[in-house]
């Protein structure tokens, strides 16, 4: 995994950590988000936070495609060839 | 000839679509058959199928115009018929062309379909769904009970929600296309009718199913996607539920302004009485706001149907709601009227009454639609701050001169990123009031206290996006209070449809309608501008009738 997908699952670990309001440290990588308590309609809110912190346009369902944080970050590390 | 012309007149016994046989029915508790055939022979079912698929569908006002017109004689023949559109616009949505040909040929033909969403323990939460479509070679075994189905029983269609994924989830489900005349009567049971308060002859039952074999070729949309196509396919038919209420609405004033018109208590008229007039004159507002927010939402689905997320889920849980109040308000007007099952139109009113309980329930209640809108907060409080995400979209939208152009099914979403541009361009719309070109002059001779009215809805419609910016999302639960956010938002969203239909079509209504509906508007988001519009609206709709 390149270096950008590692800072990327970095801001997701922090994110999904402050929507539970959780410590980072406890959220990990290659578990299904829905076994964290978020539903699918939040994976709506979490697809509008990805948009505006890359400035990208993602399909509302990519964290229902892409269901861990190591599997989000890898699939928006080889968007756009970025 | 125009639909309601062609079904005669429903106050004559002899009409086969009449008054007296719907009382009878309803008492009977009997599917309205006779009548649906009659609706079959003049072509409806063709209007539930895209033009691109071989029917007459070009044009959803025009459809919501039809449906109304139904439901303005019947709920039930409304509710019982139209189904056969909640039936198939999965397959207008996400189906592929020759599965859309195909039951395009079935609808056109009269061949009733159904909608197999929920399921008995389960009601609104769809991702706890039980039945089970285990994919095998070839195809799927399909085995569970699905409860509480409009034409169930009636329905050789089905386009069943399944799980096809043992762990669920919103991939874990997808959408069958089941055709019983397929199966064999070992794999499926039909479940017994259920009582209920309202649209009594309806068909609404159930059908489990027994290990059936159903074909791959059933699939609609991909494998995993039946959450996705079936929230979308939503998007339209919350939209359709908006064109029942507005026929009991209809209705409702019909009964209430024929009784109050004829009936003499005290020595006059009852309505001469100011209080009468003012009901009547509310009821009158609160029907062309419902039309108002109906008209964007139709033009929606062609115009902005990116934003038919927003737009579908306010119409829902707002259009039947205040209908449910007009009613309320008709009834006490009507008053032991209101309550008799065999006299005035064979008691109409009553049943409708009941009947028009179940628009805002059913397609997903109040809590589910507004509980949609929550989870836009983030992109309605952004998106107005920019103003209109598609500026032509909107304008096409509001100006009913004109066309719509062929409704695009593939364009809706899930969330609308744009947010919502009727209520982002009410700034822009109410700045244009006091533009000083030579057009807007004249139009404000014409304002009354339109611009007034419009200034304060402003001033709400602001309040409330500050407070939807800092509404933080909660994971797991939604408070109370992010519900009255969600209702405030209707109500601005019904204002700024008024306001914006009304500028955008010059001499399309005097202005004592909006001057009326902004007032009933703002009356409900804490002002409390001056009723006595309503007396001067009840007076227009005398002299005009």
């Amino acid at each position: 995994m390149s270096d950008s997908a590692d800072d990327l699952r970095g801001w997701l670990v922090q994110r999904v950590a402050s929507y539970l309001e959780k410590d980072p440290a406890e959220i990990s990588t290659s578990v299904s988000l829905t076994k964290y308590g978020l539903d699918s309609v939040y994976a709506f809110v979490m697809c509008g936070d990805i948009e505006d912190h890359l400035n990208v346009t993602l399909e509302p369902t990519v964290a229902w495609d892409y269901r861990t944080i190591d599997a989000l970050a890898e699939h928006l590390d080889t968007l756009g060839g970025r | 000839m125009d639909l309601d012309t062609l079904l005669g007149d429903p106050a004559d016994p002899d009409t086969l679509f009449s008054y007296a046989r719907c009382a009878e029915l309803d008492r009977r508790e009997e599917f309205p058959e006779e009548i649906c055939r009659e609706l079959d022979r003049l072509g409806l079912p063709a209007r539930y199928v895209p033009a691109e698929h071989g029917g007459t569908l070009t044009d959803y006002p025009e459809l919501l115009d039809l449906i109304r017109t139904i439901a303005r004689r019947d709920l039930t023949v409304a509710v019982g018929h139209a189904k056969s559109y909640l039936g198939s616009v999965s397959v207008w949505v996400a189906g592929g062309r020759a599965q859309a040909g195909a039951v395009a040929a079935d609808v056109i033909a009269g061949v009733p379909a159904s909608w197999g969403l929920t399921e008995r323990t389960h009601g609104s939460d769809l991702l706890a769904g039980e039945v089970r479509a285990t994919p095998v070679p070839g195809g799927y075994r399909v085995t569970g009970e699905k409860w509480l189905i409009n034409n169930a029983t009636r329905g050789s269609l089905l386009s069943l929600l399944a799980r096809t994924d043992p762990d669920g989830g919103p991939r874990g489900f997808s959408l069958l296309l089941i055709d019983k005349r397929e199966l064999d009567g070992a794999d499926y049971t039909c479940l017994p009718k259920v009582p209920t308060h309202g649209i009594r002859g309806a068909d609404i039952s159930g059908i489990a199913f027994h290990d059936a074999p159903v074909p791959e070729s059933a699939l609609i949309g991909p494998e995993g996607g039946g959450l996705e196509v079936v929230l979308k396919a939503l998007q339209l038919t919350r939209t359709i539920c908006a064109g029942l209420s507005l026929g009991a609405a209809d209705q409702a004033i019909r009964q209430a302004e024929g009784f109050t018109a004829e009936r003499r208590l005290y020595g006059r008229l009852l309505s001469e009485m100011p209080h009468v007039r003012r009901t009547l004159g509310e009821a009158h507002a609160a029907r062309f706001v419902a039309e108002a927010v109906t008209t964007v939402a139709a033009r929606g689905i062609h115009a902005l149907p990116s934003e038919m997320s927003v737009i579908s889920a306010v119409t829902k849980a707002f259009v039947p709601a205040r209908v449910d109040e007009l009613i309320f308000a008709c009834g006490e007007l009507l008053g032991t009227r209101a309550f008799l099952t065999e006299v005035h139109d064979h008691g109409v009113f009553q049943k409708l009454a009941r009947d028009h309980r179940v628009v805002s329930i059913f397609d997903g209640n109040s809590f589910v639609n507004e509980n949609a809108l929550i989870n836009q907060f983030p992109v309605l409080a952004r998106g107005y701050r920019s103003g209109p995400a598609d500026g032509p979209g909107l304008s096409r939208l509001l100006d009913l001169s004109a066309a719509v152009g062929g409704p695009d099914h593939s364009g809706f979403t899930l969330v609308s990123r744009g947010g919502c541009g009727l209520v982002q361009g009410l700034q822009a719309a109410v700045d244009g009031l006091s533009a000083p070109d030579a057009e807007r002059a004249r139009q404000r001779q014409d304002l009354g206290t339109v611009e007034a009215r419009a200034r304060e809805l402003l001033a709400h419609c602001d309040d409330l996006h500050a407070e939807l910016a800092a509404y933080a999302p909660n994971p797991r639960e939604v408070p109370p209070e992010a519900f009255v956010l969600a209702q405030r938002y209707e109500w601005c969203f019904a204002g700024a449809a008024v306001l914006q239909l009304w500028l955008a079509n010059p001499g399309w209504k005097d202005q004592v309608w909006p001057e009326a509906a902004l007032t009933y508007v703002l009356a409900r988001l804490g002002s409390n501008p001056d009723r006595a519009i309503f007396d001067r609206l009840f007076d227009e709709t005398r002299e005009r009738a």
